[in-house]
């Protein structure tokens, strides 16, 4: 299958590049580029996903990740608002040395699982008859309305009561007993918005 | 589907309770002062949760029938008693909560959304039979607490107490969720009757991998549980939170988290005793379990705070119930090796939350306009200016210490005599250093009797929280300690028949072939004995491979 191996050789190259340029100066040395270059890192990944018969992981992979999590990101490195100068130049510690010697020891792991593979270990032919769905949004969608129906309706729940908390921890209005004076036409603002206290007016 | 929809009935009432709290808060009238009802109506919802629960235990559905929606859920005995124990902390959290929340300027509907929320994730996480299940449910529950911990934005240490604990408890759900990980690449199944089925014919090649899952999986639930030395957070969640929620913390998560922690331990992991595991699991829990009641002792001796007082007192607790998790007894349908938990754990989980809700309602009573006076010199005057609170908190001091005619020293006797019975009293060392540290503990506890009656009052006048279901719950817990206390033996029955039914018909079922050539007979004769009771069948669910 040339063309197929041609498509992965160009999407495996740009996550290599995306991701090594996000880690290594000039780009590295900025949050925002690095957040950047993680996206097109996603992207290339959900890629390959794709050409793994992983359709709905591949979309998975984009809305969730390229979405959801890489808008957190942007948040985070919004709210700490980190100047060049506030950045360290980067420093060999302990941490590093344990955290990259946990990398190589990983890489080294994978290696020779390719090596295992590439000297005619059993592999799994996608494409055939049996994995014809596998991946895919129907299997996907009868599984997780069939067997799995209970944990998904729970996660439902779940997400109400996240959403709920982090309403009511945020945006419900205070009522302080010794709120300092200057302070009290930004507090008025915010108890517009709620509408008890609004109504209590 | 409608029959396992009926089998789920106490878990959809708590959730029907919070959904009708959070949908139907916005319509009621202005001000806070309305917000008060949603606590007695949230409170006959748990009650409700209560009854059907009983009601199920009544009728009798045996084991054979109750695992409902793909083996994810089940409605046995064990769960059975859990939820009910559960649904009442939330019970009495709801009763305690109202006024002192008003007077703490937080007394806003959702509050009491969160507290059903946080009940129901707790009732799913002790009826769960899968991972995943036992997992999202954990998650539900702690989401909700966290939130609850920090719901008196107000105060710096409210806020501080949850962003601690939501912080240190999501490190903990990641180590469950990675030792679920493992334990789902061993056994290629999510649910416990798999999990167990798989490591029961485990290789032993797979031991390292099925030591570190274990490992995690204990690691996160001896975190929930606040043992050291995952007992960090502890102390600050607690005299931070609001005194109801720390109530309702201490209580509701040891309960559901030792529910669970029985569950996995003799359902899934350790399917013919402990050590079947290729990790010393017993000798692992029982050490920790005296380092952790011994520090939690000693800590708590020093502690001026009732609040903080009350988190090292909980810590150590949780010391006593954990050297409770490993006095195991032979399982009663399957015979030699296959282990089931004793009565003593969830007995004693009943004192527990009992003395606590108590300790804590009555001292939600010192939360007027807004304060927190719990230190111990600001308790003197309590017995008279306020009897009534003043007599429920020293009540539940007493239970917590062990001392007889209350809850708290059945508790501890049948712990002790559980300890006692596992193989030649192996574990006679660890009970002489329990029973030391209840002697230590007693200290502690009955400074705050001393402070409530024989300190002189303070000039200053003090004015208590009072309402009518405050005094409901504070009456209800202190008539329960009591009245347990001296009838325990039917409580005991129902708490070994709960504890002896870990293992669903279903999981029993598949062990069975696993075992001798008598074994089928004794299945069939248990599968025989529930037929007066009229249940639907249930279809045997898709992902358990037939033998």
């Amino acid at each position: 299958m040339p063309t197929e191996l041609l498509v992965f050789y160009v999407l495996a190259a740009g996550v290599v590049l995306s991701t090594a340029a996000m880690l290594l100066p000039p780009m590295g040395r900025n949050p925002i580029h690095s957040a950047i270059a993680l996206i097109v890192s996603f992207f290339f990944l959900a890629g390959i996903y794709a050409l793994l018969s992983a359709h709905l992981l591949a979309a998975v992979q984009i809305i969730v990740y390229a979405g959801a999590v890489m808008v957190l990101f942007t948040f985070v490195i919004m709210l700490l608002n980190l100047t060049p100068d506030q950045i360290r130049e980067p420093r060999i510690t302990a941490t590093t040395l344990i955290g990259s010697g946990l990398g190589l020891f990983v890489f080294g792991k994978l290696l020779s699982a390719l090596a295992l593979a590439s000297n005619g270990a059993k592999s799994v032919d996608l494409n055939d008859g049996t994995h014809a769905t596998f991946g895919s949004v129907t299997e996907v969608g009868r599984m997780l309305y069939t067997t799995f129906l209970v944990p998904f309706e729970l996660v439902s729940v779940l997400l109400l009561v996240a959403a709920v908390g982090a309403v009511v921890l945020a945006k419900r209005s205070l009522k302080y007993k010794d709120r300092p004076k200057k302070e009290a036409p930004a507090a008025h603002a915010v108890a517009a918005t709620d509408h008890d206290t609004h109504a209590a007016h | 589907m409608l029959h396992d929809l009926a089998l789920t009935t106490p878990l959809l009432i708590l959730l029907f309770a919070g959904l009708f709290t959070l949908v139907v808060d916005p319509f009621l009238p202005a001000g806070d002062q309305s917000r008060r009802f949603w606590g007695p109506f949230n409170a006959a919802m748990s009650a409700a949760a209560i009854v059907a629960a009983a009601l199920m235990w009544k009728s009798g559905h045996h084991e054979m029938q109750t695992v409902a929606f793909g083996a994810h859920l089940s409605a046995s005995t064990y769960s059975l008693f859990f939820v009910s124990l559960v649904s009442l902390v939330g019970m009495m959290t709801h009763l305690s909560s109202p006024k002192y929340m008003l007077e703490q300027g937080v007394g806003y509907g959702e509050y009491f959304a969160m507290v059903s929320f946080a009940t129901f994730g707790m009732a799913t996480m002790v009826s769960a039979e899968s991972v995943i299940t036992l997992f999202i449910s954990l998650e539900i529950m702690s989401m909700a607490i966290y939130v609850l911990v920090a719901f008196k934005r107000t105060s710096i240490a409210s806020v501080e107490a949850g962003m601690k604990y939501f912080i240190m408890g999501s490190v903990a759900s990641a180590l469950l969720l990675y030792g679920m990980a493992f334990l789902y690449g061993l056994s290629g199944g999510t649910t416990f009757v798999e999990i167990q089925r798989a490591l029961v014919t485990a290789k032993p090649d797979q031991a390292v991998w099925l030591g570190l899952a274990v490992l995690l999986t204990l690691a996160a639930f001896l975190f929930k549980v606040a043992a050291v030395p995952f007992h960090m957070w502890a102390p600050d969640a607690y005299e931070g939170a609001p005194t109801t929620v720390t109530g309702f913390m201490a209580s509701g998560v040891k309960v559901a988290a030792f529910g669970a922690l029985l569950k996995i331990l003799y359902a899934a992991l350790a399917g013919q005793g402990m050590d079947d595991l290729h990790l010393p699991v017993a000798a692992i829990l029982s050490t920790v379990a005296l380092v952790t009641m011994t520090v939690g002792n000693l800590l708590a001796l020093v502690q001026k705070n009732v609040k903080r007082m009350l988190a090292y007192s909980a810590i150590a607790h949780a010391g006593y119930l954990l050297l409770g998790t490993v006095a195991s007894t032979v399982d009663p349908v399957l015979g030699a090796p296959y282990a089931v938990p004793g009565g003593a754990v969830p007995f004693y989980l009943i004192g527990y939350s009992l003395a606590s809700l108590a300790g804590f309602a009555a001292l939600a009573s010192l939360g007027k306009n807004g304060e927190e006076l719990t230190t111990e010199h600001q308790l003197a005057g309590l017995g008279r200016r306020y009897p009534f609170a003043g007599a429920v908190l020293s009540l539940a001091m007493l239970s917590l210490a062990g001392v007889p005619p209350t809850l708290g020293f059945f508790g501890k006797l049948e712990l002790l005599r559980e300890v006692l019975a596992v193989d030649n009293a192996k574990y006679l060392p660890h009970a002489i250093i329990l029973v030391l540290n209840s002697v230590v503990s007693a200290y502690y506890y009955l400074r705050v009797t001393v402070y409530v009656y024989m300190r002189p009052e303070p000039k200053v006048e003090r004015e208590y929280v009072t309402e009518p279901s405050l005094t409901w719950a504070m009456g209800l817990a202190a008539a329960a300690i009591l009245a347990i206390g001296v009838m325990p033996g039917k409580a005991i029955n129902v708490a070994t028949l709960s504890a002896h039914a870990v293992r669903t018909g279903i999981a029993t079922k598949n062990l069975v072939h696993l075992r001798g050539p008598d074994a089928p007979a004794k299945v069939a004769e248990v599968a025989a004995a529930p037929q007066e009771a009229p249940a639907a069948p249930v279809a045997e669910p898709a992902v358990i491979p037939q033998p």
